[in-house]
């Protein structure tokens, strides 16, 4: 549990989790989204996919995140919306970017 | 993480709850026919069980991804259906626990019942509704994502099966009060539960190997 703590501690994949409950998105759309690089993005998306909170599939040559929380985390993602941590740019270190994931969308 | 073993994880801990739920429930039974335990008790803890059954499966629910199936189109809405089941059940779920933990048994029994069959009747309807995709083409998926999509369904159907034919049998039960009848109408909920567990089976199978 205290892994799906420190995955939903971050802004950007707060906001992640958020954008996919309206639909599965392609790696590309959802880096869209953000004003980060995509290695950094590719991070974010390997430490919620670490935690199980998003499932990925490959879709010819772009990766297709779509959500996969139990009820549980989806109310502390609930939570953390409602009580503070806003989706505002983390004061943390960003998470160490990757190089392998697809963009494609 | 592979998106394989988290999913496997949440089936095992539905697996992991259902025979927890049946052992309790033998020892539960098997406690009151020895004498050691009171009616009263023993139907009390069995709601609270249900209760805990209900949470637990509600909880993992939208992770199992029962509609991922192929033709489910489209797949957002799909994900909306499963985590506003898996909302409801946990908190039907929630409201079986507070009832037997704190109202007097005959209500409890009665409103328990009901929250049960509404929440099935509202889970089957809307489910009905999104797997219509499937009925009517939907979703062109690749032939590794329906292989894969029908194992999965191997593995989570026959567990929300088992489960909804659990829960509405401690509905019907939960609604009777003569012993005679509530006996009668176990034995032939059981009866029916591998009737329909086998038939559910063959289908499968044929879907399985039609892919």
């Amino acid at each position: 549990m205290s892994t799906v703590f420190k995955a939903l501690s971050d802004p950007t994949r707060r906001r992640v989790l958020e954008l996919l409950r309206k639909r599965p998105m392609s790696a590309g759309e959802l880096a869209d989204h953000f004003n980060v690089s995509k290695p950094t993005m590719s991070a974010h998306f390997a430490v919620l996919r670490e935690v199980g909170l998003i499932a990925s599939e490959k879709h010819g040559k772009s990766v297709v995140y779509e959500l996969q929380m139990s009820v549980l985390e989806d109310a502390l993602l609930q939570f953390a919306r409602a009580f503070g941590w806003k989706l505002e740019h983390s004061k943390r270190p960003e998470p160490k970017p990757l190089n392998r994931e697809v963009f494609n969308s | 993480m592979s998106t394989q073993i988290v999913y496997t994880r949440a089936v095992k801990t539905m697996v992991l709850g259902f025979l927890g739920f049946a052992l309790a429930a033998a020892t539960l039974a098997a406690a009151e026919k020895l004498g050691f335990l009171d009616a009263a008790v023993v139907k009390r803890a069995m709601g609270l069980i249900i209760g805990v059954m209900i949470v637990v499966t509600g909880n993992f629910l939208p992770k199992a991804r029962p509609l991922n199936a192929p033709g489910v189109n489209p797949a957002g809405p799909a994900a909306a259906a499963e985590r506003f089941a898996g909302w409801t059940l946990v908190l039907v779920g929630i409201a079986y626990l507070v009832l037997f933990a704190l109202a007097p048994l005959d209500q409890a029994r009665k409103i328990s019942s009901l929250l049960g069959i509404g929440a099935m009747i509202y889970i089957a309807a809307s489910w009905a509704w999104m797997a219509r995709g499937a009925l009517l083409g939907g979703r062109e998926d690749s032939p590794a994502a329906r292989a894969l999509a029908a194992e999965k369904r191997r593995l989570i159907v026959p567990l929300l099966f088992a489960f909804f034919y659990a829960l509405a049998t401690a509905s019907a039960v939960f609604l009777l009060h003569n012993r005679h009848q509530i006996e009668e109408v176990s034995w032939w909920m059981f009866l029916g539960f591998w009737l329909l567990y086998a038939a559910l089976m063959v289908v499968l199978d044929r879907k399985r190997c039609s892919n």
